[in-house]
C-alpha cells in the first residue's frame, strides 16, 4: 500500500471547530431552556415557578391522589431536619411510596403548599455502604 | 472465614501492586524475567481474589450474619439464588466482583497474548496492575466486605422488587461490560507506552471490546425489561443518571468498534481510536463514581458513600494518564492516508462516529448539568426527558440512515449517481413503506414515520447484501462463515432496527389512559375493550410486614381476548407496590398493560391502561443482538492469519 502523509487543511479544522461551537451553544441553550431547579424543602422558601423537589415523606398521608383535593403529606430534607413543606399531590402514586421514603416531586408552590402531579419514589439504595458504616 | 477473606484481599493488593511496579521496571529495562514475574503476579492476583469471592459467596449462602455485609443485604427467608445475588447487591460486594472480573479478564488476556504480542503484554501487565491495585486498595482499606459484627438473628433482606430473575443477570452483565473495557484500554495504553502503535493492538483486542460491548448492551436491555415488568410505571428507560452511566460507555465502545475498521483497512483515525478507547474506559469508571458518590440526583437513590471521592480521584488520574500518553505519542499516530471524499465508506464511518460521540457527550452533559449549575449558579438544575428525547431523535435518526448507507457505499470515493444506483432498492423500499405508513395512519408522529422509513431502508440494505453475497458464494452459510465479523455485524444492525421499531412503536404510538372503573364497567382503549370484574383481597404477614394484596380481574376483547389480573400490594413496612397485568399480542408484538393505581370512591378503582405497540421487538432485539455478537466473535482463522501477518510486518 502506498504511504502518504496527510496534509491538513486549516480551513477544514476551522469548519469543524465552528460546527462543534455551534452545537455546544445549542446544547447549552437547550439545556438551560429545558432545565428545572432541583430543590430541597430547606431551600424551597417561596421559590417561584416549576421546580423539582426532593425530600423525605413525613406522614400522615391523607386523602386520595385522584380526587380534586388530592393526597396530602409533608416533606423534609433527606439528610436531617428542615422546615416541613406541605404537599398536595394529584396523580399516580408510584411503587414503594410511604412515609419515610425519599421522593422527587415536580410542581410549584401555591397557597403555601407544594402542588405536584408528578412523583417518583427513589429505589432503595444498593450501592451505599452498610448502615453502620455511614 | 472473614479473616481468610481479608487475608486474600491483602494478598490481591500486594500482588497487583507488585505487577504494577515490577511490570514497569521490567518493561523499561527490557528485562524478560522481571516482566514474566509481574505477569505471573497478575495471574495469581486472580486466584487470591477468587478465594475472597468464594468466602463472601459462602457467607451469603450460609446467612452468616457475623459479616456486616451479609446482615445488611440478606435475610433468612431469602432463597440461595437471591442470597447469592446480594454479592453485587451492595457496595463492597460489587467492588469485589469488579476486582474479580478485572483480574480474571486480565489473566486470560495476558496468557493468551503472551507469546504473539509479548512487546505489548509487558506493558499491559503494569497498566492492568495499576487499575487492580486501586480496586484492591479500596477493598482492603476503605470498603471491605469482610467487616464483622456480633451475630444478629436476622438480616435486613433484599428489596422484593430486586428479587427478580432479571436482577440476577442484569448487574453482573453490566460489570462484565464495564470491566471488560479495561482490556482494550490497557492494550491501547501498552501500544502507546511501547511506541508500537501499529494495528496489532486493535486486532488483538477486537474480541475483548466486542465481548465487553455485548455484555454492556445486553445487560442494559435486561435492566430495561426488569423495569418494564417489575417497577410498574409502563416504561423501560427513564434517562436516569445511573441508567445513562451504562449507556455512555456503550455508545463510545460502539463508535470505537466502527472506527477501528477504518484504522485496520486504511490506517486512518489512529488518534481518534485512542481517544475513543480511553473515553469508553473512563466513562465506565465514571459510571461507577456516579452510582456511588451521590453527586447527582437519581431515582436509584445512591446516597453519598465513603468512596465517591476515591473514585473521582481515580477518574482524574486515569484521564491525565490517557491524555498525557496520547499527546506524548501524537507523532506516532499520524495517519497513513487521508480521507479522499466526503462520499465514501470511510467518511460514512466517520459521520457515524461523530454522531455516536455527540450523542454520548450530550448525555454526559445532561448527567453533569446539575453539578455544573450547582457550581456555577449555586443552585442545582436538572434536565428532563424532553432534552434527551430531542437529542436521541436528532442524532439517532441520522445514525439509523448511515447504518444502511455505510455497508453499501464504496471505499475511497463514490459519486452521488453511483450511490443512488447502489441504494436504488433500499430507497425504493423505504419510499413505498413511507407511503404505506402514511396511509396506515403512522403520520401522526413525524419522528416515528421517519424512524420506520429508515428502518425499512436499513433492512433492505441488509437483505440486498445477503442476496448478492449468497449469489456469489452459492450458500448463505458459506457467506457468513467467510466473513463472520461482517455478517455478524449485519445481524447486530438488524437487532438495532428491531430496537428502533420497538422504541418508536411503544413511545410515539402508545396509548395511555386512566380510568376509574367499578365492577362490571368497561373501558375501550386502542382496539381493546377491558371489563373490570372485581377485586379479590388477601391479607398476609411475613418478615416484610403485614401485606394487603388487592388483585383486580379483567376480561378483555377486541384485537385479542382473554383475562388478566393487576395487583396492588400494600405492605406495612415497604409501602405499596404494583404487580402489573401484561398481556402480549404476539401477532402485533404489542402489550396490553394495566396498572392498579389505587382505590377510588366507593368500590371504584383507578387503573392506568396502556397499549404499547411493538414493544416486544425491543426484547427480541436483545437476543438477535446477542446472536449477531456471537457470530462476529466466533473464532476466525482468517483474522488470526492477519494478526500473524501484521506481527511479521511489525517485526520486519
Amino acid at each position: 500500500m502506498a504511504r502518504q502523509h496527510v496534509t491538513r487543511s486549516p480551513a477544514r479544522l476551522v469548519v469543524a471547530l465552528a460546527v462543534a461551537g455551534v452545537l455546544a451553544v445549542f446544547l447549552l441553550y437547550t439545556a438551560l431552556h429545558g432545565s428545572t431547579p432541583l430543590l430541597q424543602p430547606s431551600n424551597l422558601n417561596g421559590h417561584p415557578g416549576t421546580v423539582s423537589l426532593t425530600g423525605k415523606v413525613v406522614g400522615p398521608v391523607l386523602g386520595d391522589s385522584h380526587s380534586t383535593s388530592g393526597m396530602r403529606f409533608s416533606l423534609h430534607n433527606i439528610n436531617g431536619a428542615s422546615p416541613l413543606v406541605a404537599v398536595v399531590y394529584r396523580g399516580d402514586v408510584p411503587d414503594l411510596f410511604k412515609a419515610g421514603r425519599d421522593v422527587n416531586l415536580t410542581g410549584r408552590l401555591a397557597n403555601g403548599s407544594f402542588v405536584s402531579s408528578q412523583m417518583t419514589t427513589k429505589c432503595p439504595s444498593k450501592y451505599t455502604a452498610s448502615p453502620s458504616k455511614d | 472465614m472473614a479473616d481468610l477473606g481479608r487475608a486474600a484481599l491483602v494478598v490481591s493488593f500486594l500482588l497487583a501492586l507488585y505487577a504494577l511496579v515490577s511490570g514497569v521496571a521490567g518493561a523499561r529495562t527490557r528485562n524478560a524475567r522481571v516482566s514474566d514475574s509481574a505477569r505471573n503476579a497478575l495471574v495469581t492476583c486472580f486466584g487470591s481474589t477468587l478465594v475472597a469471592a468464594i468466602v463472601l459467596a459462602a457467607a451469603l449462602i450460609r446467612h452468616d450474619f457475623t459479616f456486616e455485609y451479609v446482615a445488611a443485604h440478606t435475610s433468612r427467608d431469602l432463597s440461595p439464588v437471591y442470597s447469592l445475588t446480594a454479592f453485587w447487591g451492595g457496595q463492597q460486594g460489587s467492588l469485589l466482583l469488579w476486582l474479580l472480573i478485572l483480574t480474571g479478564y486480565a489473566a486470560l488476556a495476558v496468557l493468551v497474548n503472551r507469546r504473539l504480542l509479548r512487546d505489548l503484554v509487558v506493558w499491559v501487565v503494569p497498566v492492568v496492575g495499576g487499575i487492580a491495585t486501586f480496586f484492591a486498595f479500596m477493598l482492603t482499606f476503605v470498603s471491605s466486605p469482610f467487616d464483622t459484627q456480633t451475630r444478629v438473628l436476622d438480616g435486613a433482606g433484599l428489596v422484593p422488587s430486586l428479587q427478580n430473575p432479571y436482577m440476577v443477570a442484569h448487574p453482573p452483565m453490566l460489570y462484565l461490560g464495564y470491566v471488560g473495557l479495561t482490556i482494550p484500554f490497557a492494550f491501547a495504553a501498552a501500544a502507546l507506552l511501547s511506541g508500537r502503535t501499529d494495528e496489532r493492538w486493535i486486532v488483538a483486542t477486537r474480541r475483548w471490546t466486542l465481548i465487553a460491548w455485548t455484555f454492556l448492551g445486553f445487560g442494559q436491555l435486561l435492566g430495561a425489561h426488569w423495569a418494564y415488568v417489575e417497577v410498574g410505571w409502563g416504561g423501560y428507560y427513564a434517562w436516569d443518571p445511573v441508567e445513562n452511566a451504562a449507556l455512555m460507555p456503550w455508545l463510545a465502545a460502539t463508535a470505537f468498534l466502527h472506527s477501528v475498521m477504518i484504522q485496520e483497512r486504511k490506517g486512518m483515525l489512529k488518534v481518534w481510536n485512542m481517544v475513543l478507547v480511553a473515553l469508553a474506559f473512563e466513562l465506565s469508571v465514571f459510571g461507577t463514581f456516579l452510582t456511588r458518590s451521590g453527586v447527582v440526583n437519581s431515582i436509584h437513590s445512591f446516597a453519598k458513600s465513603s468512596i465517591g471521592g476515591w473514585f473521582l480521584g481515580f477518574v482524574v488520574v486515569t484521564v491525565v494518564f490517557s491524555v498525557t500518553l496520547i499527546l506524548w505519542r501524537l507523532p506516532l499516530l499520524r495517519a497513513r492516508t487521508k480521507l479522499e471524499s466526503p462520499l465514501s465508506r470511510e467518511a460514512t464511518f466517520l459521520y457515524n462516529n461523530l454522531l455516536l460521540v455527540a450523542l454520548c457527550l450530550t448525555i454526559l452533559w445532561g448527567v453533569l448539568f446539575p453539578v455544573l449549575t450547582q457550581l456555577y449558579e449555586g443552585q442545582t438544575r436538572t434536565i428532563g426527558r424532553p432534552y434527551y428525547d430531542f437529542f436521541l431523535r436528532a442524532f439517532g435518526l441520522p445514525l439509523l440512515l448511515l447504518m444502511g448507507i455505510g455497508p453499501l457505499i464504496a471505499w475511497r470515493r463514490a459519486t452521488a449517481r453511483s450511490l443512488v444506483r447502489t441504494l436504488r432498492w433500499p430507497i425504493a423500499a423505504s419510499v413505498v413503506a413511507g407511503a404505506a405508513l402514511i396511509g396506515a395512519g403512522a403520520g401522526s408522529s413525524l419522528p416515528g414515520l421517519v424512524a420506520y422509513t429508515f428502518c425499512v431502508f436499513v433492512v433492505t440494505t441488509i437483505v440486498v447484501e445477503l442476496v448478492r453475497g449468497t449469489r456469489a458464494t452459492g450458500s448463505l452459510f458459506e457467506l457468513v462463515a467467510r466473513n463472520r465479523r461482517r455478517y455478524g455485524g449485519y445481524v447486530v444492525h438488524a437487532a438495532v432496527v428491531l430496537l428502533a421499531i420497538g422504541i418508536t412503536g411503544s413511545s410515539a404510538y402508545q396509548t395511555d389512559v386512566e380510568r376509574q372503573l367499578r365492577p362490571g364497567q368497561s373501558a375501550t382503549v386502542d382496539g381493546y375493550t377491558l371489563t373490570y370484574r372485581g377485586t379479590r383481597q388477601d391479607v398476609s404477614a411475613d418478615a416484610s410486614g403485614r401485606k394487603l394484596t388487592s388483585e383486580a380481574l379483567f376480561t378483555y376483547t377486541g384485537r385479542a381476548s382473554g383475562t388478566l389480573t393487576s395487583s396492588l400490594v400494600q405492605s406495612s413496612l415497604l409501602g405499596p407496590s404494583h404487580e402489573v397485568g401484561i398481556r402480549t399480542n404476539w401477532l402485533r408484538a404489542e402489550d396490553l398493560y394495566v396498572i392498579f393505581e389505587q382505590r377510588g370512591t366507593g368500590n371504584g378503582v383507578y387503573f392506568q391502561i396502556l397499549v404499547k405497540p411493538l414493544v416486544n421487538l425491543i426484547w427480541i432485539a436483545g437476543y438477535v443482538f446477542l446472536f449477531g455478537s456471537v457470530v462476529a466473535l466466533w473464532p476466525d482463522a482468517r483474522e488470526q492469519r492477519r494478526l500473524v501477518a501484521r506481527l511479521a510486518l511489525a517485526r520486519a
